[in-house]
């Protein structure tokens, strides 16, 4: 074979130069097509087969009461997957999950061998499994099992509080209570991340940092609740629902100048734990949802109406005929009885009905309803309580009131109100006259580290500051005189009322069942604690005095030695 | 005519030829050494700043990815603190505690005892003032010093009187 001549050479390496430009030209307009023209349509489907979004859920923010017990928090369990199709060692995969996952070998073996391509394991495995699980998977040990932490809402308390709290459901929705009234604030918002998975579809731990969107964690309520004093309510409530063989009950605790709601306690009180398997009827609040018609008790403030606009002045005295007919009807005192001439001390301690009418009469019905409204019956409290109601007051003029319940609304019948409102309304005779928008949430702690705190909000004046000294004056001498009546404190005056309410049913009253009740102001000089007590249908004495007044009693005792309030007589020597 | 395109004919042949002659000669020449030096250090920092690129892509990478690792060992963590912030949260709610105080053998106070310390005096921020007579004025703190008197007054309070006694006695 001859060898080429240079002539030679250089034309075939010519040649072999074009054909090579010719091939990347092709090459390159190829990629071309792929990189420009498909590049949308490429980038899709690579990302589709390597990449998956994963929900990172936010924390939901806690409840703690002030003293910093939590009463609703999120603890995290993993669900648990598999992939059977992809799995090709199933025993020893069985072998190693078994015990972490706390489920029989026998069991596994059988999920992770099946045709299916998913296989739930658990929904509800520990933090440390989900620890181990990580550390298996990252060492190869276990493949195509997926695990994702999510988080569930738990309530360490069980029933404490828990018309208070409410409850989130499993699709992370709040329902009842703050649960549900803060829902916004609390659930946060959930993350979206893009990771990188293996042809098994496992998480691979990216070369840069994981895309997308952080999840952003709930804010935490701080109530104005005192657990000890909660305790001591549901505690005392429950004892005393045993005691009169009643079924239900609620014990408000306030403190007037403020407004703020230290205690709110209700009976039958569902575990918060299991509200999958408790009836929705026992998470509404009767505090702030269930009207009731007050009784006596209400008047305390048909007292305060007639001293305040002046129609009665405290050392008034008042016969009492034993009935009085008002609008056509005619009222009786609860045991039709006439005490004759009577002050005001006495109409409390005996609980006049005809008194409590004839104050209502001096101040005529446009300003005992202008009374009635300052005092806030017949609309919201505005308390941050999810489900509040109104209440129902008939107003003249209205079409549905007649001049007989102008009788009747002064001594607390005809008038639905919620303890809310009572204990509202009495907080504003006990603070002074200011009627105070009742609030539970102290202050709500965002994640960034901002606080938003809640104050006290006067909502208006009701009363002057003096009628207000003289009905706490009438009512704790009434409570003094009162013997039978069982609020009475060793050591401390108290002002209060009772109340010994009938039940409406339709076409009358309930001929059997009552509403007894207590509200009150410990200490009476200066109130510091206002407490309403309400037993529903008690069995063994029909009274408020005998039976929500002893309820009072213990609550207030309790309560002044936890909060180290001194005996009146250590207190005021000082 | 004919002349003339057989003039342009040739004319291009002939540059055809010239340049196909100046390619070849370029093809074949070898390159001198200056050249190749040029060319060797054009590759050399070409190299260079390719390395540089590469490590710091490779550092900020890794960061990423240790970084990501401590971020989910954070989660990890912070899921099992919450874990136990709710189990201490159970063991420390009134009525748990409530019932192992009953096991205990306690329950609530029946009887409060307020006892009278002359020689303590909190001072105003430690009173709580509502719970004081409006325009009360706390009296100014004393100092601290018992005596066998105050103490036998105090152990009296609480139906201690032997023991005071016996105390007495022993520091006698």
């Amino acid at each position: 074979m001859s060898a080429l001549t240079p002539a030679q050479f250089a034309r075939r390496t010519y040649v072999l130069f074009t054909v090579l430009v010719a091939a990347a030209l092709v090459i390159a307009l190829r990629l071309g097509y792929w990189q420009l023209v498909r590049h949308q349509d490429l980038n899709e489907t690579a990302g589709a087969l390597r990449e998956r979004t994963i929900t990172e859920y936010a924390r939901r923010g806690d409840i703690l009461t002030a003293d910093g017990i939590l009463l609703a928090t999120d603890i995290y369990s993993y669900e648990v997957a598999a992939h059977p199709n992809l799995i090709k060692n199933p025993k020893e995969q069985a072998q190693v999950l078994a015990p972490i996952l706390n489920i029989s070998e026998t069991k596994l073996v059988e999920q992770l061998s099946s045709d299916a391509s998913t296989v739930m394991l658990t929904l509800d495995a520990s933090t440390s499994a989900g620890r181990e699980l990580t550390a298996l998977r990252n060492a190869g040990t276990i493949a195509a099992i997926d695990f994702v932490a999510k988080p569930n809402r738990r309530y360490p308390g069980g029933s404490l509080a828990a018309h208070i709290v409410g409850f989130t459901s499993a699709s992370r929705i709040g329902a009842y209570g703050l649960e549900q009234y803060y829902d916004d604030l609390l659930r946060g918002r959930d993350g979206k991340i893009r990771a990188e998975s293996d042809a098994l579809g496992d998480e691979i731990l990216p070369f840069d940092l994981p895309q997308g969107s952080p999840a952003q964690d709930g804010a935490t309520i701080v109530l104005t609740l005192n657990s000890a004093i909660q305790n001591i309510a549901e505690r005392e409530l429950v004892n005393g629902l045993t005691e009169f063989q009643a079924p239900s009950g609620q014990i408000l605790i306030m403190e007037p100048l403020t407004g703020k709601i230290l205690a709110l306690a209700s009976f039958p009180a569902p575990d918060l734990n299991t509200y999958s398997t408790t009836k929705l009827d026992q998470f509404g609040n009767p505090a702030v949802s269930l009207p009731y018609e007050p009784g006596s008790v209400f008047k305390v403030f048909t007292l305060a109406m007639g001293l305040d606009s002046g129609k009665i002045t405290p050392n008034l005295i008042m016969n009492d005929p034993g009935s009085i007919v008002i609008g056509g009807r005619r009222f009786y005192n609860s045991d039709r009885t006439a005490s004759g001439d009577v002050d005001l001390v006495t109409a409390m301690e005996k609980s006049l009905n005809v008194i409590a009418a004839k104050i209502a009469l001096s101040t005529g019905p446009r300003v005992f309803y202008e009374y009635l409204h300052d005092f806030g019956f017949g609309s919201l409290t505005h308390i941050d309580l999810a489900g509040e109601i109104p209440g129902t007051v008939k107003n003249p003029g209205d079409g549905v009131w007649y001049e007989s319940d102008l009788g009747t609304n002064s001594f607390g019948q005809g008038i639905a109100t919620t303890p809310i409102q009572m204990a509202t309304a009495l907080s504003a005779v006990a603070n002074g006259g200011n009627l105070m928008r009742p609030y539970i949430v102290d202050r709500i702690i965002y994640p960034d580290g901002s606080i938003d705190p809640r104050a006290p909000r006067i909502v208006r004046r009701v009363l002057k500051p003096e009628t207000c000294q003289v009905v706490i004056d009438i009512l704790s001498r009434s409570i003094g005189k009162e013997s039978t009546n069982k609020a009475n404190l060793e050591g401390y005056k108290i002002a209060g009322k009772t109340g010994t309410a009938q039940i409406p049913v339709p076409g009358g009253y309930d001929p059997k069942w009552t509403i007894a009740s207590f509200g009150g102001f410990l200490p009476a000089d200066n109130p510091q604690y206002v407490i309403l007590v309400k037993i529903d249908r008690p069995a063994k004495s029909p009274w408020g005095s005998q039976v929500a007044s002893p309820i009072f009693a213990n609550v207030a005792r309790q309560l002044a030695q936890l909060t180290g309030l001194p005996p009146d007589s250590v207190r005021l020597a000082q | 005519m004919k002349k003339r395109i057989a003039r342009l004919r040739e004319r291009v042949s002939l540059r055809y030829r010239k340049f196909k002659k100046g390619l070849y000669l370029r093809w074949v020449s070898m390159p001198t050494f200056a050249t190749a030096r040029i060319l060797l250090l054009a590759l050399g920092v070409f190299i260079l700043v390719a390395m540089i690129y590469l490590a710091q892509a490779s550092n900020a990478a890794i960061l990423a990815r240790d970084l990501r690792v401590k971020q989910l060992e954070i989660q990890e963590i912070e899921r099992e603190n919450a874990q136990l912030r709710y189990e201490i949260a159970a063991l420390a709610s009134p009525s748990a505690i409530e019932q192992r105080a009953r096991r205990l053998g306690l329950g609530p106070a029946k009887r409060v005892v307020y006892a009278k310390m002359p020689w303590i005096q909190p001072s105003p921020n430690e009173l709580m003032p509502a719970f004081l007579p409006e325009g009360h004025v706390p009296s100014t703190p004393q100092t601290f010093s018992p005596t066998m008197d105050t103490l036998q007054e105090l152990l009296a309070l609480f139906g201690l009187d032997g023991f005071a006694d016996s105390a007495n006695a022993q520091v006698r």
